[in-house]
């Protein structure tokens, strides 16, 4: 039972194409109707205990321009009758909008060339039989890699689909995508002692994804000896990329939108051409990354993605955007209007990044740590991202899974320990990158020695 | 509806299935987000769908269709059938649907005065427009206002191969509104917001008007702005209904749910009959707490079906029981707790909570403050996190301190951490008042499944030696 992906795109733009007819009946000046669908399977394993899912949630989101104002409304399935409900609400939705001066119109066409990402055939065809299979097998092997590990969670991710999108103004565009994924969260138990590790993997095409279970099973069972540091320091600090890659991303999404620029809620506000970070630093927002999980033929809106420098050796040089901000400074927009997964149609378009790609370096880890010197090794995933400053930097995260660091050597694991400081202060204190670039849901992100950070544990 | 439920059951038989559970969705959702008296956001969303469980020797598997054709239904029934027979050649410990008795209760509803279903959006803008008003009426040095209004309705149904059928219907409406007051380098902030299953009515009252909500909001920010940092260190602590409401929830209820017990990942596994807390602590999980009384969320039926009982999780200190769905009931020996809930069509029943909340005590509000001589009130939560481990961190919404058994002066920045089976210990005595809130907004996360409403509460709980502060602002 394989989804075909191109007649998918048909499908959905001709339903897209007539949500736009039936909102434009329904009194609307201007409209716009994305249609998505995503058939995803989802395997979690509980030790033992196995739940599996699969199925397509699918459906219509309209937006409608009513007297200037903006409306937006949606719904699972794309029935005629509902799509004509969706488009009423959307009206009404409009109506009690202030009328935003700011807004210009919906997205005008956008000729540009740009293409889908990596579409791998056996990722499409990967069945629920076939994830059971990988995913219990990763279950086994993990509690077998070592008689410490007392439980674990497993989970494997397939996910291929397509989205439409139409407007009044004469945009039609389809995109479709896969990705397959894979992760292990396993506990090591000693003495009564509670320790935990976690490793996965991400892509668009199919991979071996027997690596995890040792992995994660290693980076738990390591931490048994942690010791606590004992201290707050001052100090340099190696980060591994998967450790790095959601605290950069989350903060260089927020600074990099251009809304939030406008709104005065960036810290890229008006930096562009000025040195924001360390000479070594060039990051890329890569919408044409052919194995970049978020590379589409068009975004949210319909614009073709593209490639876009973000960071230049240091320096800032521009601001990702989607219509509304384009518009607002008379410019095009970067194909950056993102609608968040899963259920995208449910959503209205937000500035995103597609995929960061943090330019690489020559060392790997090993000799990263090996030419720290005194400081800390930050591994695995870190708590408290979520909570972070994305306007002004500051954050604070604990890290489960560190080391400390003595003369370029590992001593010992250390007790949860706290990472503090400004994220885009430590921007200009990276002082080297490795060359092991990971892909990531985020980009593809290497890992990073940022110097003058506060440590306490 | 049932009809087309049961079609979708009667396939699964035909192919082999043990046993089915078919479920339909049909929930609206409103969202409306003001910053001072500007429209921000509005969601207006719908998700409608059918959802198929199917048991297969000994495993399960989840499918579902937004399509509401016959063809659309036979479809699901078979791809659930298919992923539970795949699951089936893979499952170590083997999972059944357990013996529980056939249900037919239909259309059961809350009876409501002003069913959010039947005002219009201009009215809801109003509510928060009302209470920004009266925030701005009664404010200091305020900064930024953020009224939010949030709903959640429609309809549930169930059916399953044991001949249940139960149709219901979920509601809860919510008003929330957040000040933030700066006054030379000093931000504080204040919020009020009244949330449950009950329709507009609720609004209508004194006590949870927008204009309460956006007075209390206004004044609460403004105390704080002459107000310092809680001391940091241990302190006997009078921590209030809706705070312990959220480590009942948060930190403690989730170890007892039985899908993280059976894979061994809650500390709890294994100690049922195990004395966790003083003789003063009793917790419980519930799908119904009167409506009449209290402002949880109303749930009778489970997602399995399952009528949901009132769960004694703790009772004076003791595990007494943990929350099942009827897969881990039979797993573990025991029967199903009605805890089987899904957030939506797309996703499964899995174990979570209803509605989570200690049982009050025989203090009054006085006497628990006399008995707290010198310490920190604690109140509400504004964020936080909670560990498989038992360990938390919450921030608390409002926190004063108090001298000899009087309320001296308000605080900001008070944080409590520590471990939950510690805290368990240290309380020493609880209020006579009982509160229960759920809402639109929170809700609870797990699996990827959120937001679920959730409802939690308690009364006040005195409890010794809290750690409170740790975080430098």
């Amino acid at each position: 039972m394989t989804v075909d992906l191109d007649s998918l795109q048909d499908k959905l733009a001709t339903l897209a194409d007539s949500g736009v007819k039936k909102a434009l009946s329904k009194g609307a000046e201007e409209a716009e109707a994305f249609v998505s669908y995503e058939d995803t399977i989802s395997i979690i394993i509980k030790k033992a205990l196995i739940e599996a899912r699969r199925g397509a949630p699918w459906g219509i989101g309209i937006r409608v321009v009513v007297d200037g104002k903006v409306g937006f409304a949606a719904s699972s399935g794309t029935e005629e009758t509902q799509t004509g409900k969706i488009a009423e609400e959307a009206v009404a939705v409009a109506r009690i909008r202030p009328l935003d001066p700011d807004f210009k119109h919906l997205p005008d066409p956008v000729t540009r060339s740009s293409r889908d990402g990596v579409i791998d055939e056996r990722v499409i065809e990967f069945s629920e039989k076939e994830a059971l299979d990988e995913v219990s097998r990763l279950a086994k092997t993990t509690l077998e890699s070592d008689k410490r590990i007392k439980s674990l969670w497993g989970d494997i991710g397939v996910e291929r689909g397509a989205f439409a999108i139409a407007n009044s103004r004469g945009v039609a565009g389809a995109t479709k995508g896969v990705a397959i994924g894979a992760g292990i969260y396993c506990v090591a138990v000693k003495d009564g002692k509670q320790k935990t590790g976690s490793e996965f993997l991400v892509s668009r095409e199919l991979t071996d994804f027997s690596e995890i279970s040792k992995k994660a099973a290693d980076r738990a069972v390591k931490m048994l000896e942690a010791k606590p540091l004992g201290r707050s320091l001052r100090t340099t600090t190696v980060w591994e990329n998967t450790s790095i890659a959601y605290l950069l991303g989350n903060m260089l999404k927020a600074a990099s939108n251009a809304r939030n620029v406008q709104e005065g809620k960036s810290y890229f506000r008006g930096k562009i051409g000025e040195k924001i970070a360390s000479d070594i630093i060039t990051i890329v927002d890569d919408g044409q990354l052919p194995e970049g999980l978020s590379t589409l033929k068009i975004d949210a809106e319909g614009v073709p993605m593209q490639t876009t420098m973000l960071i230049e050796n240091g320096v800032l040089k521009t601001h990702l955007y989607d219509s509304y901000s384009a518009l607002k400074e008379n410019k095009e927009s970067s194909g950056n209007a993102k609608r968040e997964s899963p259920e995208p149609f449910l959503k209205t378009p937000t500035v995103s990044t597609t995929n960061l790609v943090v330019k690489p370096g020559r060392k790997n880890p090993e000799e990263l740590v090996a030419e720290l010197g005194e400081g800390v090794l930050i591994t695995d995933g870190v708590m408290g991202v979520g909570h972070a400053n994305t306007i002004t930097g500051e954050f604070s995260v604990v890290a489960p899974n560190a080391f400390l660091i003595k003369k370029g050597e590992i001593v010992n694991p250390l007790e949860p320990i706290t990472v503090a400081g400004n994220f885009f202060h430590a921007l200009k204190n990276v002082q080297k990158i490795g060359c092991d670039s990971r892909l990531l849901e985020i980009g593809k992100i290497p890992s990073i020695l940022i110097g003058d950070l506060t440590v306490s544990g | 509806m049932f009809e087309l439920l049961q079609y979708g059951v009667k396939n699964g038989e035909t192919l082999g299935a043990d046993f089915v559970e078919t479920r339909f969705d049909d929930l609206f959702i409103r969202e409306i987000v003001m910053e001072k008296k500007v429209v921000k956001d509005v969601k207006t969303l719908r998700r409608v769908g059918v959802g198929i469980n199917t048991y297969y020797r000994g495993a399960t598997g989840y499918s579902f269709s937004v399509d509401l054709s016959k063809e659309a239904i036979a479809e699901a029934a078979a791809r659930s059938f298919n992923i539970a027979k795949a699951s089936s050649t893979f499952a170590q410990v083997k999972v059944e649907p357990g013996a529980v008795p056939p249900s037919k209760s239909k259309k059961l509803k809350l009876r409501v005065a002003k069913h959010p279903k039947d005002f219009s959006l201009d009215l809801k803008k109003n509510l928060i427009l009302r209470a920004t008003e009266s925030a701005e009426e009664h404010g200091k040095h305020i900064s930024s206002i953020t009224g939010n209004y949030g709903e959640l309705y429609g309809e549930k149904m169930f059916t399953n191969s044991a001949g249940t059928e139960i149709s219901w219907f979920p509601i809860v409406s919510d008003l929330r509104i957040r000040v933030v007051s700066k006054k030379a380098d000093v931000l504080v902030d204040g919020a009020d917001g009244f949330g449950g299953s009950f329709g507009l009515e609720a609004f209508d009252i004194g006590e949870h008007s927008p204009e309460t909500l956006g007075e209390n909001a206004s004044k609460w920010a403004a105390e704080k702005l002459k107000a310092k940092p809680a001391p940091a260190g241990k302190h006997r602590a009078l921590c209030e209904n809706m705070l312990v409401g959220v480590l009942a929830h948060e930190s403690f209820g989730h170890l007892t749910e039985a899908d993280f017990i059976v894979s061994g990942m809650s500390p709890l596994a294994g100690k049922l009959g195990d004395q966790l807390g003083s003789e003063k602590t009793t917790i419980f999980d519930e799908g119904t707490p009167d409506p009449e009384k209290y402002s949880g969320f109303w749930i009778p039926f489970d997602d399995q079906g399952v009528k949901t009982t009132k769960v004694v999780i703790l009772d004076k200190g003791k595990l007494t029981r943990y929350l099942h769905s009827r897969e881990t009931a039979t797993l573990m020996k025991d029967s199903s707790t009605g805890n089987a809930r899904a957030v939506n069509y797309n996703f499964p029943p899995i174990v979570r909570m209803r509605n989570t909340y200690f049982a009050p005590g025989d203090l009054s509000l006085d006497e628990a403050l006399e008995l707290l001589g010198t310490g920190i009130y604690a109140i509400r939560t504004a964020g936080g996190q909670a560990s498989a481990d038992g360990t938390f961190m919450f921030k608390a919404r409002r926190g004063y301190y108090v001298e000899h058994g009087k309320i001296e002066r308000p605080l900001r920045e008070v944080t409590l951490a520590g471990s939950i089976l510690t805290f368990l210990q240290n309380v020493e005595g609880a209020t006579k008042e009982l509160v229960i809130r759920s809402g639109y907004f929170g809700g609870c996360g797990k699996g990827g499944q959120w937001p679920l409403p959730v409802g939690f509460g308690g009364p006040h709980l005195l409890v010794q030696q809290v750690q409170f502060g740790g975080e430098k602002q």
